[in-house]
């Protein structure tokens, strides 16, 4: 059974009324958090330059301050660089590895590292540098369709949740037994063999091998508890890196305490720990929150004349 | 350690391991001084060439972490791969637009204990790393860098190494190695239980002070307190205590003690992560179980083991 905060709106409306007051309704209420959201300035923070012998390493970063608006609303945001140079023309913009945009960084005013611009290192002859973008920001409350509800979930174990809406984004969740969980993990570590084998492709020496193999069986040990009743385990295949976050709340909706949590795996692939403390009830309900198109407000970057230490 | 700092460690690990073409340094003559017993001035210097594997200029507006320029060094030559440890000590350093580069005391972050650096992971030649101020953004080089490498080389001086054999069997039990004793160093080595013991004895000692009502002045009240930091790091070192973990009580009243490590009946060392170090006892960190076989090699400070290496490197580039 699939419930969203949508689908409850769309109860509380009589569903005999004409559809343009639904309609209207629902914009006046965007255009509540998004006239807030709009008052949002950017400005340059704190600015880091490492510049390293290896030119893979380092670049520069602009920590984005921001102000204005009603930022508490912000629940996630995506930079998007368009054009960066400093003042001797060096262009800074990172060519992108990949087609696919950067993913979306949970936000929170308190949040720490802020969100950041990641740049080419300047020349050390510049002395400031000009940015221009985007800031696209998550506002959940500008569209009901973000939070998406699975009631009961833990008696819906080891079998992906149906729901259009995660269909349209394209996104499966599964929620994981002990078992699976510990199969999946059993399945994607790399054998002995694997790691010689990439070692020698590399050209590491038979001493950098077993160093490697020693450090990697070692950090597969500190690899965190084995889950226990506490821990709720969930798998996400995401391509398009809709999935803002994932969580565990009580019935009627109250949060439920999780002193650890954390996200493993890249990619589409990821799997969701959440590690409440204490045993969840049977009835509790998975609360997904997904991006969608109109939830996101896009905020220009325009950083003038930004000081290089 | 906060998201910048770990980003910068990151950073510089990775240095560490995209190493480029070394530029070897010119290395002068020791300059002649006393020796000073358990100094790096006390023998002829090693035969090292220092080379600079990679720099690091972080440059920052904020002020942590500071800003600096880090130096990542190799050694090389027929003493390089004696070399236990490193403490690098820089007495002159400018970039090409004048400034000086040699950190404000206290600025400089340190590495190791009492700055002495060891390799990565406890064996092979250290990969010493040099921390300056940061140069001035428009300059190009660094025009003049020059200080003393000193090394310890335990190697060099038979009297620098005291083993304990089979040191696992020895565990909670009384231990009598003359060449210790010699130097007033007692040592015992301890199983978790016996870390436990230590600790319920600290905690008895604590209430027994507690106890004391009224006396809290003068040295009762310090003895509570010196009682409480005892107990406080017990229970740190109980709870960080890993189960391939070496715990060692030592007692070592004239800093004789250089530093531990573990090898194999055949010589080869056991792999360590590095120590803790608190209170009298200390933690030698293991990635594997010691073999049962395993010496425990106590590293000793002596005039032979130290040598001073001085260097002289000139226009490096600044990335």
């Amino acid at each position: 059974m699939v419930a969203s905060d949508a689908n409850r709106r769309s109860i509380v409306l009589s569903p005999r009324r004409p559809p343009l007051v639904v309609s209207s309704f629902l914009f006046v209420a965007g255009l509540g958090a998004a006239a807030s959201a709009q008052d949002i300035k950017v400005a340059a923070g704190t600015v880091e330059d490492q510049r390293a012998s290896d030119s893979r390493m380092g670049g520069l970063t602009i920590e984005l301050a921001l102000s204005g608006g009603s930022l508490a609303d912000v629940k996630a945001l995506r930079v998007r660089v368009k054009s960066a140079k400093d003042d001797v023309g060096t262009t800074l913009v990172r060519p992108a590895s990949d087609d696919k945009p950067a993913e979306f960084q949970e936000f929170s005013t308190d949040r720490r590292p802020a969100p950041h611009l990641s740049l080419l290192n300047p020349s050390r002859d510049a002395s400031k540098v000009n940015v221009s973008g985007d800031l696209e920001l998550f506002i959940p409350a500008r569209d009901a369709n973000t939070k998406q509800k699975f009631e009961k979930v833990l008696t819906r174990l080891d079998k992906p949740l149906s729901s259009p809406v995660l269909k349209a984004a394209k996104v499966e969740i599964t929620p994981l037994s002990s078992e699976a969980y510990q199969k999946r993990e059993l399945a994607s570590r790399p054998t002995k063999e694997q790691i010689m084998a990439e070692g020698k492709k590399h050209g590491a020496s038979d001493e950098e091998i077993q160093a490697a193999i020693g450090m990697i069986t070692a950090l597969s040990a500190l690899q965190g508890e084995a889950p226990d009743e506490k821990t709720v385990l969930v798998a996400t295949k995401d391509p398009d890196g809709k999935i803002i976050s994932v969580d565990l709340v009580a019935a009627d909706g109250s949060e439920l305490s999780a002193p650890s949590r954390g996200t493993s795996g890249g990619g589409e692939d990821k799997l969701v720990r959440i590690d409440l403390s204490e045993k969840p009830p049977a009835d509790a309900t998975l609360l997904v929150t997904l991006r969608t198109a109109k939830s996101i407000l896009t905020v220009p970057i325009n950083l003038k004349e930004v000081a290089l230490p | 350690m906060n998201d910048k700092s770990f980003r910068a460690f990151s950073f510089l690990l990775a240095g560490a391991l995209a190493a480029g073409p070394p530029a070897l340094a010119q290395t002068k003559k020791a300059a002649s001084k006393p020796a000073a017993p358990g100094s790096a001035a006390a023998a002829k210097p090693p035969k090292i060439e220092i080379a600079v594997e990679s720099l690091l200029d972080r440059r920052s507006t904020g002020d942590f972490p500071p800003p600096g320029l880090t130096l990542m060094l190799s050694l090389h030559g027929a003493d390089a791969g004696a070399v236990m440890s490193v403490r690098p000590r820089v007495t002159n350093a400018a970039d090409d637009t004048g400034r000086h580069l040699i950190p404000a005391e206290g600025r400089a972050m340190q590495s190791g204990t009492d700055g002495w650096q060891s390799p990565p992971g406890g064996h092979g030649a250290p990969t010493p790393r040099l921390e300056l101020a940061s140069p001035a953004r428009k300059a190009k080089t660094v025009v003049a860098l020059e200080g003393v490498l000193e090394t310890y080389l335990p190697s060099r001086d038979p009297a620098a190494t005291v083993k304990i054999d089979r040191v696992l069997a020895k565990k909670d039990k009384p231990l009598t190695v003359p060449a210790l004793a010699g130097q007033r160093i007692k040592l015992r080595v301890l199983s978790k239980a016996g870390l436990e013991r230590d600790k319920k004895e600290a905690e008895a000692k604590k209430a027994q002070a507690a106890q004391k009502k009224g006396k809290k002045e003068g040295l009762d009240g310090m003895a509570e307190t010196m009682v409480e930091s005892l107990v406080n790091a017990l229970g740190m070192l109980f709870m960080t205590a890993g189960e391939n973990d070496l715990i060692l009580k030592v007692d070592d009243p004239g800093k004789k003690i250089f530093s531990f490590d573990v090898a194999g009946a055949d010589g080869k060392p056991v792999p360590s992560y590095g120590s803790t170090d608190l209170e009298g006892y200390r933690i030698v960190r293991m990635l594997e179980p010691i073999p049962p076989t395993a010496v425990l090699q106590v590293r000793l400070k002596t005039p032979k083991s130290f040598g001073e290496v001085p260097f002289v490197l000139s226009n490096l580039k600044l990335p």
